[in-house]
């Protein structure tokens, strides 16, 4: 299931980095007709094609990223879509932001290559960062941005190489597939690392789907900001339980006193968990694993 | 100290006001700069705007010199991409298996076998130690005493040698009637019942519910039993039978009975059985259940009470007679063992 995850996500960075370029070779288009076009209130948004491509590689990437968990626990379609739009605007903000602070690193004398590089990690440890602190109750949230950074830094570096030894293939498809490719795969290495404990769906609608706890705090219920969805079961609340780790254990915690959570058929409020247990929550049943 | 951070800030603001002037203007500003440059240095090149000089033009990728691919291409390597995320979120779905019958799955982790299908006979469970499993377990070694017996749709599961480490719903039992969704430990193995033909929360509600009286409850395949509890709502002639060994009572469609008003709550009461007799439980503090005209908690229930969940109330009654087969000819065995 780990090494499925790590897989899952190193593909997401490609098609991340497939889908940056993708848009840049739009992008230049738009921006041609745009500039042939010679609409006056807009010279200020194509004022610098360096940071314009800095932001369409962040909005390639940080539509991929951002979805990345719902895809993985294969939520609905909707709630991906507003997941995909929303990681967009933020990664595509994030890319103006820190390719532009690179570019200020060029103006500075500072050598080109170091300024992209900069820029790079900047991308990676902000792309996971927004992530990570929109979703604010994960708990590991250090690690994981720096762990994003050094993904970052590792595709720069690739990057860099490649346009060294001018192997970057079709306007430097391969440069961004791999940068993406490796932001990517550092944060899937990272979070499958931390994951021991898993819960797994017994019976309904969505029998089979396992969650696998990758952070400290997580929130289960129906409602589409949770970490872990059950939809399709009666009597699951919009915020139904927490489950936190704590010094080694596994704690599910009932959030309110109108709901019921069931460990081994009987009702509690907050117990640790041990291997095996069968969780109730409504009508669904899940069971708890170690891996 | 004032004054310079006065000063501070009214350079910043100069200098703000420069940029938005810059930006806004940006077009403005290259007439206003010939007019300079014309007129006194007459050197520069003209076409440098305010922007240009914060942001001399560079590129980064240098994709604008030539575009590999068309603006429709690119859009459609766009679209491509998108298309192999929906078809990773499509292979993530888990696979849901709609087998008919009654049968047991394997809880435990990493097997593969998961479903298990049951014949409708009486049978030990010593076939659990047949399956092909990647794990070895450890199973109780006198299984051939616990047996299987089909028991209206389900079946009952019985413990004839007490010694066997056998949970039902994590609970000690030697005597269960086994409904979906029940969780067996045999040993070090961990089974879910699963019963296609009756699934919880799949209940039968009455196709014309303008003149019943709205309550609903399971419609059973097989016969009705001896002893088997019926609760009929009063004013009317419907027979609502308890087959299960606990019945909860409320307005959630997860019910047995399935009150549809406004005074009853999700899950409201319950009836389940003690030994021989019948006893029902009010769920919930602030919600009422009577049992012949008086509040009650819990308490054992006679042939005729009358039952009040909420609004509606209900007449108790056991069933003295066997009915007669309905539907789905049984087998002889199976004939034996209800017998049994």
């Amino acid at each position: 299931m780990k090494s499925i995850r790590t897989l899952y996500y190193s593909t997401l960075g490609l098609l991340g980095g497939l889908c940056g370029w993708a848009l840049m070779q739009s992008g230049f288009h738009v921006f041609d007709a745009l500039s042939a076009a010679g609409i006056p209130g807009l010279n200020i948004v194509w004022l610098n094609k360096f940071i314009y491509e800095g932001a369409l590689i962040g909005l390639g990437l940080g539509m991929l990223l951002q979805a990345r968990v719902s895809l993985w626990y294969h939520h609905d379609l909707v709630h991906i879509m507003s997941k995909m739009l929303f990681g967009a605007v933020v990664g595509s903000a994030t890319g103006l932001f820190c390719f532009g602070l690179g570019h200020f690193m060029q103006t500075w004398q500072i050598s080109p290559i170091l300024s992209r590089l900069t820029s790079w990690t900047l991308l990676g440890l902000f792309i996971v960062g927004t992530t990570e602190y929109l979703r604010s109750h994960s708990g590991i949230l250090w690690p994981r941005i720096i762990s994003g950074g050094i993904g970052g830094f590792i595709g720069g570096g690739i990057f860099e190489l490649l346009m060294l030894y001018q192997m970057s293939g079709p306007e430097h498809l391969y440069g961004l597939i791999l940068a993406g490719f490796s932001i990517s795969l550092l944060i899937g290495l990272y979070e499958n690392r931390v994951t021991s404990f898993a819960l797994r769906v017994l019976s309904g609608k969505q029998e089979g789907q396992i969650f696998l706890l990758d952070q400290n705090k997580f929130s289960l219920g129906y409602g589409s900001q949770n970490d872990f969805i059950l939809n399709g079961y009666a009597e699951v609340c919009n915020l139904h339980a927490h489950i936190y780790k704590k010094d080694d254990q596994v704690f599910i915690e009932n959030t309110d006193a109108d709901n019921e959570v069931f460990v081994n058929y009987r009702q509690i409020d907050q117990q640790a968990m041990k291997k095996g247990d069968v969780i109730k929550i409504g009508t669904a049943q899940l069971q708890y694993y170690e891996i | 100290m004032f004054s310079q951070i006065f000063l501070i800030l009214r350079a910043c603001a100069a200098s703000v006001g420069l940029i938005i002037i810059g930006v806004f203007y940006s077009t403005l500003l290259p007439a206003a700069e010939d007019a300079v440059t014309e007129s006194v240095l007459n050197e520069t090149d003209t076409s440098l705007s305010f922007t240009d000089y914060i942001f001399p033009e560079t590129y980064f990728l240098k994709i604008g010199d030539n575009p590999l691919l068309t603006f429709a291409e690119s859009l459609l390597v766009f679209a491509a991409v998108l298309l192999v995320v929906y078809a990773l979120w499509f292979l993530q779905k888990p696979k849901v298996n709609t087998l008919s019958g009654a049968g047991f799955k394997l809880l435990n982790l990493n097997e593969q076998t998961s479903f298990i299908p049951l014949k409708t006979e009486v049978q030990s469970l010593e076939f659990l130690a047949k399956i092909q499993t990647s794990n070895k377990y450890r199973l109780s070694a006198n299984l051939n005493r616990v047996t299987l017996t089909p028991h209206q749709n389900t079946f009952l599961l019985e413990d004839k040698n007490y010694k066997n480490a056998l949970l039902i719903n994590r609970r000690r039992s030697h005597r269960t009637i086994l409904c979906d969704n029940d969780v067996l430990d045999v040993g070090e193995m961990t089974l879910l019942y699963c019963n296609n033909d009756v699934p919880a929360g799949k209940i039968q509600r009455t196709a014309r519910m303008d003149y019943q009286l709205p309550v609903s409850g399971v419609k059973p395949k097989g016969p009705l039993q001896k002893g088997t509890p019926i609760l009929t709502p009063a004013g009317s002639q419907q027979d609502i039978q308890l087959v299960r060994n606990m019945n909860t009572l409320g307005s959630s469609n997860f019910n047995d009975v399935i009150i549809s008003s406004d005074q009853v709550a999700l899950r409201h009461a319950k009836i389940y059985k003690v030994g021989q007799s019948w006893k029902i439980q009010n769920l919930l503090n602030h919600e009422t259940t009577t049992v012949n005209g008086r509040r009650i908690d819990q308490r054992f229930l006679q042939d005729g009470d009358e039952i009040a969940v909420g609004d509606t109330s209900f007449k108790f009654r056991i069933s003295k007679v066997q009915t007669k087969q309905t539907r789905r000819p049984r087998t002889e065995t199976a004939k034996k063992s209800v017998k049994t």
